[in-house]
């Protein structure tokens, strides 16, 4: 697996949009949470006063859930690379070179799949660096306080890219899938939303990608925390093993479509 | 099975909806030989070649590589150029081949030694997508090279190349058969196979019309035009000659074909024993092209 890794990076080490879509997405989560930081987003509660909607606790343990719920909106530069490093191997036709040159079927698909950890595995530490300097520049705290929210972002990153990737892998133009995926993302909120403002209904378990978002909350300060309390929500577990339900669906679709699939 | 196969077909058979690509192809390829598969556009040589490669499903029988009991343990040995040369835009020719080298899991690979052999080492470090049709295609070849393989897989090898850059081609193929490699060729250059391929297969849609070395397959029985003042008593002698094969009138010219070798001169002085003067006496080179098209008719 090491070695299929390896290659990846062979492909990855000098592509030019690797490195750009990367640096988007660093640039871009940071900048999101600077700016939400300090967001004067408030509401009028009556005689001049003003209330916070937004969280401004950057300290711990809240800083965890609120870079997590900003990542699951940063992701999407993340998974537009895994979906143009997947159908490019369509493009060049390289997919069908490598199964040619010795490639078992199931190798460029493990190729991918370690890929995905790869990547998976750097963004978590990459948000734990964020975390702890937004952490210790506001306010500190003890830092693994609700560190289980760093596993959530593992799932939720694993959850999108590996969806992003199975969109690649049957439409293999990255124009599509990508304007496909941004269509689903658009569709499940809107359905997740809908559900659960007018029939009071959490469906978001049963859907792909939101079942992996609702595992972090709006950041909000807890006053405006007890409106959102009225929205139905699902209990972690029901939305962690649900996550893992369809992450393990989207490699078994996938290693049936590798392996029955002319190339 | 023969102890020097290589490669063994059975009955081979693939649909893409309800056209027939293949329809139950066999047949068996000899070590050390350069297997023509030859056959027009459209005939299910590139979809064989597929097949044999696995990035094609069959619908029905069999392929074995004699020596590998592993289908993608023979595909890291083989070397293999299947239609186009696929590789990544924005690598140079070494990083493309590193990753290739990587696939093969070949220890020292001799990146430099297969560029030089296909005369691209001077452009090692350009990026694909700079390279010309032709040494897209020599990278390809040094890419199928690398491992050093026994038995090399070609599709269409000269395609996109220029006339020495075809010459070159088929001097390295002569090359490499001549070192012991079995060389599988497709190709729908009748020219190309009759100049390299020891053995060859002809398809027609997706049939195997006929298979075995190519001085049986395509005999070289040379034809011969023939002109006198009295064609129909020309094609009367001709008729009685022992060794006739063919007589047929084109164009005020008796196309004459015979079953032994025969030559000019011979047929001038049979002729000439006959009474008759030939005012036109002429060999033609194209019967080779001719068996091959009655074949595919």
């Amino acid at each position: 697996m090491i070695h299929l890794l390896k290659i990846e990076w062979l492909k990855l080490k000098k592509y030019r949009t690797f490195y750009i879509l990367s640096g988007l997405f660093a640039s871009i989560f940071v900048a999101i949470n600077l700016v939400m930081r300090t967001a004067p987003i408030s509401v009028n509660i009556g005689k001049g006063m003003k209330a916070s909607l937004l969280s401004d606790t950057y300290s711990f343990s809240e800083v965890w859930n609120n870079l997590g719920y900003y990542y699951g909106w940063a992701i999407i530069f993340i998974c537009v690379l895994v979906i143009v490093n997947i159908c490019n191997e369509f493009s060049f036709k390289t997919q069908r070179q490598h199964i040619i040159d010795g490639y078992h079927r199931l190798d460029f698909l493990h190729g991918k799949v370690m890929l995905i950890l790869a990547i998976n595995i750097a963004l978590v530490l990459f948000l734990i660096i964020v975390g702890l300097i937004f952490g210790y520049t506001n306010g500190g705290g003890n830092p693994m306080h609700r560190a289980d929210k760093i596993f959530h972002v593992f799932i939720l990153g694993l959850n999108y890219i590996s969806f992003s990737a199975l969109v690649a892998l049957f439409i293999r133009r990255s124009g599509l899938s990508i304007m496909l995926l941004l269509a689903f993302v658009f569709v499940e909120h809107i359905i997740s939303m809908v559900s659960a403002m007018k029939f009071d209904t959490a469906i978001m378990a049963y859907l792909p990608l939101e079942s992996s978002d609702a595992l972090f909350t709006m950041p909000l300060n807890p006053l405006a925390k007890q409106a959102t309390d009225m929205i139905p929500q699902n209990n972690l577990s029901t939305l962690l093993i649900m996550s893992g339900v369809f992450i393990f669906l989207y490699y078994v679709i996938a290693r049936w479509r590798m392996l029955k699939a002319d190339l | 099975m023969e102890n020097n196969t290589v490669l063994s077909v059975k009955g081979l058979k693939k649909n893409y909806g309800r056209i027939q690509a293949l329809q139950g192809v066999s047949f068996d390829v000899p070590k050390g030989c350069v297997y023509g598969i030859l056959g027009p556009n459209g005939s299910g040589k590139t979809t064989l070649l597929g097949i044999l490669l696995d990035v094609l499903k069959s619908n029905g029988g069999s392929f074995e590589w004699i020596d590998y009991s592993k289908t993608e343990d023979a595909r890291k040995q083989i070397g293999s150029l299947l239609e186009t040369p696929n590789f990544y835009h924005y690598l140079s020719s070494v990083d493309n081949l590193k990753i290739v080298a990587e696939i093969k899991k070949i220890k020292n690979p001799d990146i430099d030694g297969v560029l030089k052999r296909v005369l691209l080492y001077e452009r090692k470090d350009s990026k694909f997508q700079t390279y010309s049709l032709g040494m897209k295609q020599r990278l390809a070849i040094a890419s199928a090279l690398l491992s050093n393989p026994d038995v090399i897989v070609f599709d269409e090898p000269t395609n996109g190349l220029d006339p020495e850059g075809i010459a070159e081609i088929r001097n390295l193929i002569r090359e490499l058969s001549q070192e012991g490699r079995t060389i599988i060729m497709a190709s729908h250059l009748l020219d190309e196979v009759e100049k390299v391929c020891t053995h060859v297969a002809i398809l027609k849609k997706g049939t195997l019309l006929s298979e075995g070395h190519v001085n049986t397959i395509l005999k070289d029985e040379p034809s011969f035009e023939l002109q006198a003042d009295d064609m129909s008593t020309l094609k009367e002698v001709l008729e009685q000659h022992h060794a006739i094969s063919s007589v047929v009138l084109e164009n005020d010219l008796l196309i004459v074909t015979f079953y032994e070798g025969m030559t000019a001169s011979a047929i001038n002085q049979y002729c000439f024993d006959k009474n008759l003067v030939l005012s036109h006496l002429k060999e033609n080179n194209f019967s080779l092209e001719n068996t091959f098209l009655d074949l595919i008719k």
